[in-house]
C-alpha cells in the first residue's frame, strides 16, 4: 500500500486528529516523510491540520479512500 | 464432566498460546513485542480466540477428526488441543470478497474475525506507541546531546556511525544493507527518527547493543 493511501486510512479509521509521530508509527514509516505527504494532502484538502494534529476532512470520510485517491 | 472441562480447556489454552504466538511473530509488532508483553489487550486477544476455540470444540465435538486415543497418555488432549490449534486457521476461512465503494469485505468466517484482528492492531499499535515514547525518552536526550558534541550536529556522520556499529553487531549483513538503503534511512533527518527505524527494524537487543545507555 502506498503512504498517502496507509495515511488517509489509518486518519480515517482512527477518526480523530493525531500527531505525525503517531501517523508515523502506525504506517511504519518516518516523521518527515508523513509531514511531506500531509502537506500534499492539507493542499489538495483531504486533510485538515488542527494545532500540531491532522484529522481527515469530511469529503474524504464520506467517500471511499480508491475514489479520492485519485485527487 | 469434568473429562469435557479438560478437554475445552486444552482447546482454550492452545488457543491463547496460539494467538500469543502469532502477535510475538507478526511482522508489524515483532520488534515491538517488550512493549506489549503483558498488555491487557494482548491478554484479551487471547482470551477471545480461546472463547473462539471453546465454541468450535463444541460444534465439532462428535470426532469429526479422530485421532486413535490409546497411544500416550496426552492423547486425549490431542484432538481438543488439535482444535486450539487451527482456531485461527479455521476463523480466517475466506471463501471470496465483495468490492464495494472502494472497499474490499471477505465474506466467510473471516468477516467476523477480519474487523476483531483491525480492533485488535489498532489497540497494539496504540499502546506500542505511547510504550515507545516512554521507552525512547532516555535515549534521545543522550542521543541528541551526542549529535552535537561527537557528531558536530551532523546527522550525515551520524547515520554513518550507525551502520558501522549495525555491521559489527548484526549478522545479517543484508539486512543491514537493505536499512541503509532504504527509502526511510535515507529521508531520516532528525536523531529521534534514526532511532525509532533502528528499533523497529532491528528490535531491542541490537538496539541496546549501539545504542547504550
Amino acid at each position: 500500500m502506498d503512504i498517502t493511501k496507509a495515511i488517509l486510512n489509518v486518519l480515517q479509521k482512527l477518526n480523530k486528529p493525531i500527531g505525525v509521530d503517531e501517523i508515523a508509527f502506525r504506517i511504519r514509516s518516518t516523521s518527515s516523510v508523513v509531514k511531506e505527504q500531509l502537506e500534499k494532502l492539507s493542499e489538495a484538502r483531504l486533510v485538515k491540520r488542527i494545532d500540531t494534529d491532522y484529522t481527515i476532512e469530511d469529503k474524504a470520510k464520506n467517500s471511499g479512500l480508491e475514489s479520492i485517491y485519485s485527487y | 464432566m469434568e473429562e469435557y472441562i479438560t478437554s475445552y480447556f486444552a482447546a482454550f489454552i492452545s488457543a491463547c498460546i496460539i494467538s500469543y504466538f502469532r502477535v510475538y511473530s507478526s511482522d508489524k509488532f515483532h520488534n515491538y513485542f517488550f512493549l506489549i508483553i503483558i498488555d491487557w489487550f494482548l491478554v484479551l486477544n487471547c482470551i477471545v480466540y480461546g472463547c473462539i476455540s471453546i465454541a468450535l470444540l463444541y460444534l465439532l465435538k462428535d470426532n469429526v477428526v479422530s485421532i486413535p486415543v490409546n497411544n500416550t497418555q496426552l492423547s486425549h488432549y490431542l484432538y481438543p488441543a488439535g482444535i486450539g490449534i487451527i482456531t485461527k486457521g479455521v476463523a480466517d476461512v475466506n471463501f471470496f470478497n465483495v468490492k464495494t465503494d472502494g472497499f474490499s469485505i471477505p465474506i466467510g468466517l473471516k468477516t467476523f474475525t477480519q474487523p476483531l484482528d483491525k480492533f485488535f492492531e489498532e489497540k497494539f499499535d496504540g499502546v506500542c506507541f505511547e510504550k515507545s515514547k516512554v521507552y525512547m525518552e532516555a535515549y534521545l536526550v543522550k542521543y541528541r546531546h551526542e549529535l552535537l558534541t561527537s557528531y558536530c550536529n551532523d546527522i550525515r556522520r551520524f547515520k554513518a556511525a550507525i551502520i558501522l556499529k549495525l555491521n559489527s553487531f548484526h549478522p545479517d549483513k543484508k539486512k543491514t544493507t537493505e536499512f541503509e538503503s532504504s527509502l526511510n534511512f535515507a529521508k531520516a533527518i532528525s536523531v529521534d527518527e534514526t532511532l525509532v527505524l533502528v528499533l523497529r527494524e532491528f528490535g531491542p537487543t541490537i538496539f541496546n547493543s549501539i545504542f547504550p545507555l
